[in-house]
């Protein structure tokens, strides 16, 4: 301690305690968020239930986000093709593209790249479409007419959420695969026979089973994200547009997070 | 209305009763009183009018007996149940014969006009596109629009025509209580007394209880068995639409000739 003036002791002092506030806040805000996304997916144990508003939504997180998905996925696909290619041609390994490709995509890009995409596309839209909702009393109307908000509109989304994201997945797979493949075929010389045969030797069930899992999770933090802070967003249009901005910032960084976390749990690691 | 609980004696022929009901907001840790100690009793097939200057919180007060916003203080009977004891999610799932005119209409944008004024019912019970056409149909004729308007939006509808869709969606459920909050601003001298002469007939013909705010004095002397004046947290003044320019209170004579 000798070395250590009180000033700097004061110093290192104050920074814990402000690291521990905000670890604080940190840990509070996510128990909200939390406990709002459970009373949501409990909603939908007890009637009534709203099916036709699941379809819609169903509907709008999955048809809609197809042409962007298969997009994402159909370059990144061929990108992963060509790169492993340069890569693997110092070790004179070039024959494991195909192994490369679908295990990249079916464990890891796939879900992530996909999840990023309808992150971008579908919870900032909920959280405009909430949180306008509230600033005009559209969820006080609801109320109004015995309607419970949270069951009508943000139960529906998260189960459409959860549905949705794998079945895009799988899509996204399909289309990764089919990319790299002809990446292999067309530009690298490979047999287009020889290619498919690897692919579907390799991959196993795990791989395709955790991506889909890990898509269900990120549907879940997409759409309750999106609601989330659609309903608590303040009045006011710059309140909705901070709830819009925070829904697609939160539920990225939580995508990554989790994608971390189910890696390890499932692997083993 | 079903609830397990016994109405009290007392309360039998009050559709709205309200005992010392409080309510404040904080904001940053500064308490802003709304309601302090708020006490009104209407009879069943009564029209009251409540006027008070903007921000006095009229609209707190009807929300708060409508139970969106909860109370802090006090006892809120309606038809003689006491609501104001009803976990808010029970009191949801209870198909209330209660409605609501909103300040802005509140319609839902995602919606067009028809699928906006059959809602209430639609939600609970599914009504047949046919069916649903017929009733919205005959509840637009009634605030004075036709059939043209069915398969517009909210956002391309003038204001004051979203209010009198607002006016159609809450007539449609057939409520035996409505409130109105400030049901003709924002709408021009004819159709406010379209508006007018609707409630009166909502509430007179239908033998339904009203609760009105407004800031139109000609529509409150109109609609109103009854005019109460809220001032400052408190309700200041009751009495008759005939006995308004009498009274002998400041506060009200003030409000009603402008005087600041
Ligand atoms: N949800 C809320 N949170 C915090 N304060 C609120 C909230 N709702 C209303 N208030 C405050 O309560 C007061 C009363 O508001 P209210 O909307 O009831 O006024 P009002 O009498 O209906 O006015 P107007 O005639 O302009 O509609 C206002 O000062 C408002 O700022
Ligand atoms: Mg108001």
């Amino acid at each position: 301690m000798k070395f250590l003036g009180s000033g700097a002791l004061l110093k290192i002092n104050s920074l814990v305690i402000s690291v521990g506030a905000s670890f604080l806040a940190f840990m509070e805000s996510l128990g909200s968020k939390i406990l709002f996304m459970l009373v949501a997916i409990f909603s939908v144990f007890s009637r009534p239930i709203y099916f036709r508003n699941m379809l819609k939504q169903f509907v709008e997180i999955a048809f809609y986000s197809l042409p962007i998905v298969g997009l994402t996925a159909f370059f990144t696909g061929m990108v992963l093709a060509l790169q492993s290619y340069v890569g693997f041609a110092r070790f004179s390994a070039e024959g494991a593209i195909a192994n490369v490709v679908v295990v990249s995509i079916t464990r890891e890009l796939g879900p992530v790249l996909t999840a990023l995409m309808v992150a971008g596309r579908i919870s900032g839209a909920i959280a405009a479409e909430i949180g306008t909702m509230k600033v005009s009393e559209q969820l006080d109307a609801l109320y109004t007419m015995s309607v419970n908000p949270i069951k009508y509109l943000i139960t529906p989304k998260i189960i459409a959420g959860i549905i949705a994201l794998p079945i895009l997945v799988m899509f996204a797979n399909i289309i990764g695969v089919m990319g790299g493949w002809l990446t292999a075929v067309v530009q690298l010389d490979f047999s287009s026979s020889l290619y498919l045969k690897n692919t579907i030797a390799f991959v196993t069930a795990l791989d395709i089973v955790s991506g889909l899992v890990k898509a269900a999770v990120f549907g879940l933090i997409i759409t309750v994200m999106g609601c989330y802070f659609g309903y608590f967003s303040s009045k006011g249009a710059m309140g909705v547009g901070k709830a819009t901005t925070n829904a697609v910032v939160v539920s990225s960084i939580l995508i990554f997070f989790f994608d971390y976390i189910l890696t390890v749990l499932f692997f083993n690691i | 209305m079903n609830n397990t609980e016994k109405p009290m004696e007392t309360n039998k022929n009050m559709a709205i009763k309200l005992q010392n009901v409080s309510k404040s907001f904080f904001s940053e840790g500064v308490e802003k009183v709304v309601l302090k100690n708020i006490n009104l009793e209407i009879k069943q097939g009564e029209s009251y009018v409540l006027i008070g200057g903007s921000g006095t919180g009229k609209s707190v007060l009807i929300k708060s007996i409508m139970g969106i916003l909860d109370i802090d203080k006090g006892d809120i009977f309606l038809d003689g149940v006491e609501v104001s004891k009803i976990p808010k999610n029970k009191r949801i799932k209870m198909k209330s014969s209660i409605g609501m005119l909103f300040q802005g209409g509140a319609l839902f944008d995602s919606m067009s006009v028809c699928d906006n004024v059959v809602f209430g019912i639609n939600v609970h019970n599914r009504l047949s596109k046919e069916e649903a056409k017929n009733i919205a149909v005959e509840n637009l004729e009634l605030v004075g629009l036709d059939s043209s308007v069915l398969s517009l939006y909210p956002s391309e509808l003038s204001g004051g025509m979203q209010k009198r869709v607002a006016f159609a969606r809450l007539i449609a459920t057939k409520p035996k209580i409505v409130f109105f909050d400030e049901p003709t601003s924002g709408l021009d001298p004819i159709m406010s007394n379209v508006i007018n002469d609707l409630i009166i007939k909502t509430t007179k013909y239908l033998g339904a209880t009203s609760f009105t705010i407004t800031h139109d004095m000609g529509s409150a002397k109109k609609i109103a068995d009854r005019i109460g004046m809220l001032y400052k947290a408190e309700i200041v003044w009751e009495g008759t639409p005939n006995s308004i320019n009498t009274a002998d209170n400041k506060t009200l004579n003030n409000f009603i000739n402008g005087i600041y």
